[in-house]
């Protein structure tokens, strides 16, 4: 049942709605004030009675885990709570509207949550590329500390609360709550074992709460109406999973955009209410929760003839019809994940969705444990020689035994989230992906390229450019080259054997020379202007050894080395697995900060997502790897919508610019290079 | 988990069940380290009985079936069916990596007789191998690799994936003895955490991420610490290899001694990896052992294996000129001439770097045959211990000499020399010394000097008459390490050139001297030296398995 509502995204069509003053004039910081006056253990009770489910993913209740921490607090172990604001699943962009249009809740939400879990410092923990984010919760901690709401003594109560916000470097996995711990402690972004939890031994091997953004920042709603009244707000306030919470869309539908509303809204009524129904064609499946989670098509009916199971009141009816709920969607055999769903109309390719998503998942996987590391990489491995038509049955038969050898066997739920998708991929798209295999014993079936990417339209170029390079040693380049521009420039040539690629758009310095090389890849810096660095400790052997390479390429990787040392070595795994943190800033990300900064024309946000989605995509061509996953999602699937949609408009030619020569380039290969 | 039992009933026993098989547990143990202690092998690549738990290889899932009335906790997995022409859904119990699940009472765990571990372990396999570029004919680790083992165990599959596979760096040097290759990597991390806790050098770590992960030095650094070759020992697969023996030989012909460690006084249990087509010495390994070194050596240990054909005393010689050992030990007789009459004049110096055996020949002709009364000791001088392993002192043996010569204690070679005008006959075992070789050489100016040696060294260099004495690789020998363990080593090479143990060089020399010195067999100087018990070698032999 849809019943929007309007608590935690009262201000955000406001101008300045995100500063202290329209917050306290609803009512704000009140119930900080207040919580600091209660016992804990009431709060407690409150807190579980709200049935807040944690709105990262896995949607245990917040109540629980707050519970979990050991009491009392020993002076000794400190606790601490850990804010996650990582956002880094595809499809999900919620946390950072409240990040950017609502700060002070999550400042209170912080001062609640220490309180409750008996810390007295509270780490967010942002995803770097999010700019406007970071200064927002810095504009509210600095207003709240100036107004003595932080600090020794929060509105003159003896319950010191600091509240810090740390910078992660964009890697997925950093998400991962463990990940997330060891970034924060400067550590490589690895997920942890488990046991010991986070309850026990959590940031700095103390007792720590690990809460996602949205999940906090809607304590103070809870508190203010009593917990009952809150859960009750919700339509699945029986099964435990109250209140209300921000729902995204984005895919095909006209107006994406994130929403708030109460809990037991089903996805017929996010698609067609809210996000304005299918954009390009008809429904072909939701990707309910962020891109972990096992797509949907609106085929699939409920089939629950036990009256006592969860999903029993809709016995026979579309999914689509099943209100939007934790437990009810992983009796579906899907998740609700971070409640932010992924459209796909039937002018997308799932196959070429299937495929992106894939490469996804082979990019962020932390590689610690074999099944994820291998598993997911061989997957997009396949999948990229789906797209490219040279397929054979016998591969894609393969694609399901990877997923369920990936499923349960890794250290983090990474792998899950990995096989999963995969799986309801497989299951659901099976035709689809078999009309890409070539017939048996045939060649290469090159119509099957053609008929998805007729050569004619600029926007195919650009799903040409993502099915990615034939070769897969080329892949293996790109990928190298495509990861974050501040760590790894030109890697992708680094160790590469000459004259073993035909590689025609591999760069090569000895026919392009230097300069051009270097223009290729930004951030290469020339070997003639490059001391060969110090502490390389046999140059000559390695060059031996790795088979006649340039010697400059391993100047590069040495200096490479060489910056990395300057960060001592706690600090130098910093977030982003090894990758140097604070990067260059990207234009891509300058662009969403103005077009989310456009929100306060008091524009819709939507409205302006979109729009920075459409810019990104359709004038530059450019699609930077490490933008937010939500828009790397949404800007693939609208390509492949133009490319074989009706309705597309056609772009304006792309501008030759640098940034394309860092993307392979999807011109056509000349004649005998 | 049943932390208490209920009163009444007993509490179960410390053991779980592996495939049906008991296993006794200690508190803390995990899975693998209980089976692992009774020979029961888990397969693994990434779990080390010395290291931290990582579980990351995820070849040691085993599945643990609930306790009686409580659910599985089972996977959604896709099958594809044939008939039906379409996927369904089944579903699969959830593994647990043997390596970090802690055991408890009566728990049941199936591991080889679970299919879905074998179907697990199969697949990690597999996936191991995907990117690898199986050169396992050049690559110095085949035939100890475990890739080959386990493919052999549980995979015996050939590649499914035909395209390229992922290429990265190879031959490159991490420092002055280990060279890696990422392409045979499977970061599992060994050799990160073995720098990280046991060489508490923190030079390694993984950088990048996915299957593009691979292994680098710090920046700035090498890969040089005391323990660099550990590394390599403690890489399950090829992905680092020692420089020193890189290519020298394939390991399925080499053969193994159980040895120790002549580095330092520590005494380091090891194994000499000898060809012995050959009779050459290839490498030592460590040898688990709890008491002493667990599961480590250090580099200087590792190459100490040279020291077998280095720097080695292998013909007898008079004066300057070589003779045989028989010509050698007439003229050593004329040179003592009637020693026995004046052991005031005679100085005997014993080797901490020989075996208990040799000092206790050459202690036992002095003391009871000739009546010598003043011992001194000497050996390779001190250099630089660490926390690890190594000790500053150099010699396998000094503890050896100085429980030999109980009731008696020999003094430092030091104050031989300032005494030098005391004595006029020298009987010394070893050619290392301490001391400045020309101060020794002024000291013994003009003195009759007889040395048994198996190293050319200054004492051997000063000696009128040199004996070559067999080094520790080529003669079962005794050795007592400093905290006093005495722990035997094994005969590896036939000795070089006229190399003779040393104790019969001495027994020789006794002989031609007129006394019973008559120990022929190794035997008769081990029930002699122990007072008729059989020699006490101590120390558990556990064979490295991990
Ligand atoms: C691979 C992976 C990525 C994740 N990324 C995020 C994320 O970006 N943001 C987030 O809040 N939770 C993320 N999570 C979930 C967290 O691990 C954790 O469950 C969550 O932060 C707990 O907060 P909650 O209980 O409030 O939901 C991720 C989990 C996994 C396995
Ligand atoms: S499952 Fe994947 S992401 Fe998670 S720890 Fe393992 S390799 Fe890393
Ligand atoms: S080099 Fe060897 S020990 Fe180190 S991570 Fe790779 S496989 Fe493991
Ligand atoms: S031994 Fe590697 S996961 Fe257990």
């Amino acid at each position: 049942m849809l019943v929007r509502t309007n608590y935690l995204s009262k201000r955000y069509t406001e101008t300045d709605g995100w500063k202290l003053g329209p917050y306290e004039r609803d009512g704000g910081y009140k119930q900080a004030k207040r919580a600091l006056g209660m016992k804990r253990d009431d709060l407690l009770t409150e807190m579980r009675a709200a049935n807040i489910r944690g709105r990262g993913g896995a949607g245990f209740p917040m109540g629980v885990k707050w519970g979990f921490m050991p009491w009392p607090p020993k002076p000794e172990k400190p606790h601490y709570l850990v804010i996650n604001a990582d956002e880094g699943e595809p499809g999900t962009f919620k946390d950072r509207t409240i990040m950017e249009l609502n700060p002070h809740a999550v400042v209170e939400g912080c001062i609640i949550g220490c309180f409750g879990i008996g810390a007295h410092a509270a780490y967010i923990y942002v995803r770097d590329e999010l700019h406007l984010s970071k200064a927002r919760l810095w504009g509210a901690i600095k207003e709240a500390r100036a107004k003595g709401y932080l600090g020794d003594k929060p509105f003159g109560l003896d319950y010191p609360v600091e509240v810090y916000v740390h910078t992660g470097a964009g890697a997925y996995i950093c998400g991962e709550e463990t990940s997330l711990l060891n970034s924060l402690e400067g550590r490589r972004g690895e997920p942890r074992l488990k046991p010991p939890f986070p309850a026990q031994a959590g940031a700095f091997g103390m007792p720590t709460t690990v809460n996602n953004l949205e999940t906090i920042a809607t304590v103070p709603l809870a508190l203010k109406l009593g917990g009952e009244a809150f859960s009750k707000l919700s339509d699945l306030h029986h099964l435990k999973d109250g209140g209300v919470r921000l729902f995204g869309v984005s895919g095909h539908v006209k107006t994406p955009g994130v929403f708030e509303a109460a809990v037991g809204l089903t996805l017929r009524e996010l698609v067609y209410d809210l996000g304005g129904g299918v954009e390009h064609g008809e429904l072909l499946g939701v990707i309910p929760g962020g891109s972990s989670c096992p797509i949907l098509r609106p085929e699939e009916t409920v089939n629950a003839p036990d009256a006592k199971h969860v999903l029993h009141p809709w016995h026979g009816k579309s999914v689509l019809d099943v209100p939007m709920g934790v437990d009810t969607y992983r009796a579906l055999g899907t998740m609700l994940g971070t409640c932010c769903a992924i459209v796909l109309s039937d002018k997308a390719d799932p196959v070429l969705a299937f495929h992106n998503l894939m490469r996804f998942y082979r990019h962020e996987s932390c590689g610690q444990c074999t099944p994820c590391r291998e598993g997911s990489a061989w997957l997009n491995r396949i999948l990229t020689r789906v797209v490219d038509g040279k397929a054979e049955m016998e591969e894609l038969d393969r694609l399901h035994e990877i997923a369920n050898n990936i499923m349960g066997n890794t250290i983090c739920a990474f792998g899950e989230g990995t096989a999963m998708p995969a799986m309801g991929f497989i299951k659901k798209f099976r035709k689809e992906l078999e009309a890409f295999v070539r017939p048996e014993g045939q060649g290469v079936d090159r119509d099957a390229r053609a008929r998805y990417f007729p050569p004619s339209r600029p926007a195919a170029r650009l799903a040409t450019a993502r099915s990615g390079p034939a070769d897969p040693r080329q892949e293996h380049h790109e990928m190298a080259a495509s990861r974050p521009s501040s760590s790894q420039p030109a890697r992708s040539s680094c160790w590469r054997r000459p004259g073993l690629h035909g590689g025609r758009q591999e760069p090569d310095p000895r026919r392009d020379g230097p300069a051009r090389h270097h223009r290729r890849h930004r951030g290469h810096v020339p070997a003639a202007r490059r001391r060969v660095p110090r502490g390389d400790p046999d140059p000559g052997l390695r060059r031996r050894g790795g088979g006649a390479l340039p010697v400059r390429h391993h100047a590069a990787r040495a200096e490479r080395r060489d910056r990395d040392a300057r960060t001592p070595r706690g600090a130098r795994g910093s977030s982003a697995l090894g990758h140097r943190p604070g990067g260059r800033r990207r234009p891509a990300t300058v662009g969403l900060a103005s077009a989310a900064s456009a929100l306060q024309d008091a524009e819709p946000l939507r409205r302006a997502r979109s729009r920075s989605v459409g810019r990104e995509l359709f004038t530059e061509q450019v699609v930077p790897f490490q933008l937010s996953g939500a828009l790397l999602l949404v800007a693939v699937v609208g390509a492949m919508a133009v490319a074989r949609g009706k309705q597309a408009d056609p772009p304006g030619a792309p501008p030759p610019g640098p940034c394309q020569s860092r993307r392979r380039s999807p011109s056509p290969p000349k004649e005998g290079s | 988990m049943t932390a208490q039992a209920p009163p009444g009933r007993p509490k179960p026993p410390n053991t779980i069940k592996i495939d049906g098989r008991e296993i006794p547990f200690e508190p803390g143990d995990t899975i693998i380290r209980a089976a692992w202690r009774q020979g029961v092998e888990i397969p693994h690549y990434c779990w080390h009985p010395g290291l931290s738990i990582a579980a990351n290889c995820r070849m040691c899932l085993v599945e643990l079936p609930p306790p009686a009335g409580r659910p599985a906790m089972k996977l959604d997995v896709l099958q594809w069916d044939p008939v039906k022409k379409d996927y369904t859904f089944s579903n699969k119990p959830k593994l647990q990596p043997a390596c970090q699940q802690g055991c408890s009472p009566g728990m049941e765990v199936l591991s080889e007789s679970s299919k879905h571990v074998a179907d697990a372990r199969a697949a990690v396999q597999e996936l191991l191998l995907l990117n690898h570029p199986v050169d396992c004919p050049i690559c110095d680790q085949a035939g100890e690799c475990r890739l080959q083992d386990y493919w052999l165990e549980h995979s015996r599959k050939g590649k499914r994936m035909k395209q390229e596979v992922v290429h990265k760096p190879k031959a490159v040097s991490f420092g002055p003895t280990i060279v890696y290759d990422a392409e045979r990597c499977i970061v599992c991390t060994r050799c990160v955490r073995f720098c990280d806790e046991i060489a508490k050098d923190p030079v390694l770590d993984v950088r990048e991420r996915g299957n593009l992960n691979e292994i680098t030095v710090s920046p700035g650094r090498q890969l040089d610490n005391n323990y660099t070759l550990m590394t390599e020992h403690v890489c399950p697969v090829g992905a680092l290899t020692s420089k020193d023996f890189r290519f020298k030989a394939r390991v399925w012909f080499l053969r193994t001694a159980r040895t120790i460690c002549q580095g330092c006084s520590t005494g380091c249990n090891a194994y000499l990896d000898f060809d012995p087509r050959s009779n050459a010495p290839h490498r030592h390994r460590p040898r688990d052992n709890k008491d002493v070194n667990q599961y480590w050596m250090c580099d200087l240990g590792m190459l100490s294996y040279k020291d077998a054909i280095e720097g080695r005393l292998l013909e007898a010689s008079v004066g300057t000129g070589p003779a045989s050992i028989d010509d050698a030990i007439s003229a050593a007789k004329d040179l003592l001439g009637n020693v026995a009459q004046r052991p005031e004049k005679v100085a005997v110096i014993l080797s901490a770097q020989h075996s208990l055996e040799d000092n206790w020949a050459l202690f036992t002709l002095a003391k009871t045959y000739l009546g010598v009364e003043r011992f001194f000791v000497t050996g390779k001088p001190l250099g630089k211990g660490d926390e690890v392993l190594l000790s500053e002192d150099r010699n396998p043996n000094t503890a050896g000499v100085l429980k030999l010569c109980e009731g008696n204690p020999p003094r430092a070679l030091g104050d031989l020399l300032k005494m030098a005008d005391e004595f006029d006959t020298v009987l010394a075992l070893g050619g290392h010394v301490e001391v400045d070789a020309k101060e020794l050489g002024q000291a013994l100016k003009g003195k009759k000097v007889v040395v048994v040696s198996s190293h050319v060294g200054p004492l051997s260099k000063l000696a009128k008459v040199a004996l070559p004495a067999c080094s520790w690789a080529e003669t079962d020998a005794t050795f007592v390490n400093k905290k006093g363990r005495v722990q035997s080593s094994e005969r590896a090479l036939h000795p070089r050139g006229s190399a003779t143990p040393g104790w019969q060089l001495i027994g020789k020399l006794g002989r031609a001297l007129g006394f019973a010195t008559s120990w022929r067999k190794l035997s008769e100087v081990r029930k002699a030296m122990t007072g008729g018990e059989p020699a006490s070698i101590s120390g558990k032999q556990t064979e490295a398995t991990a």
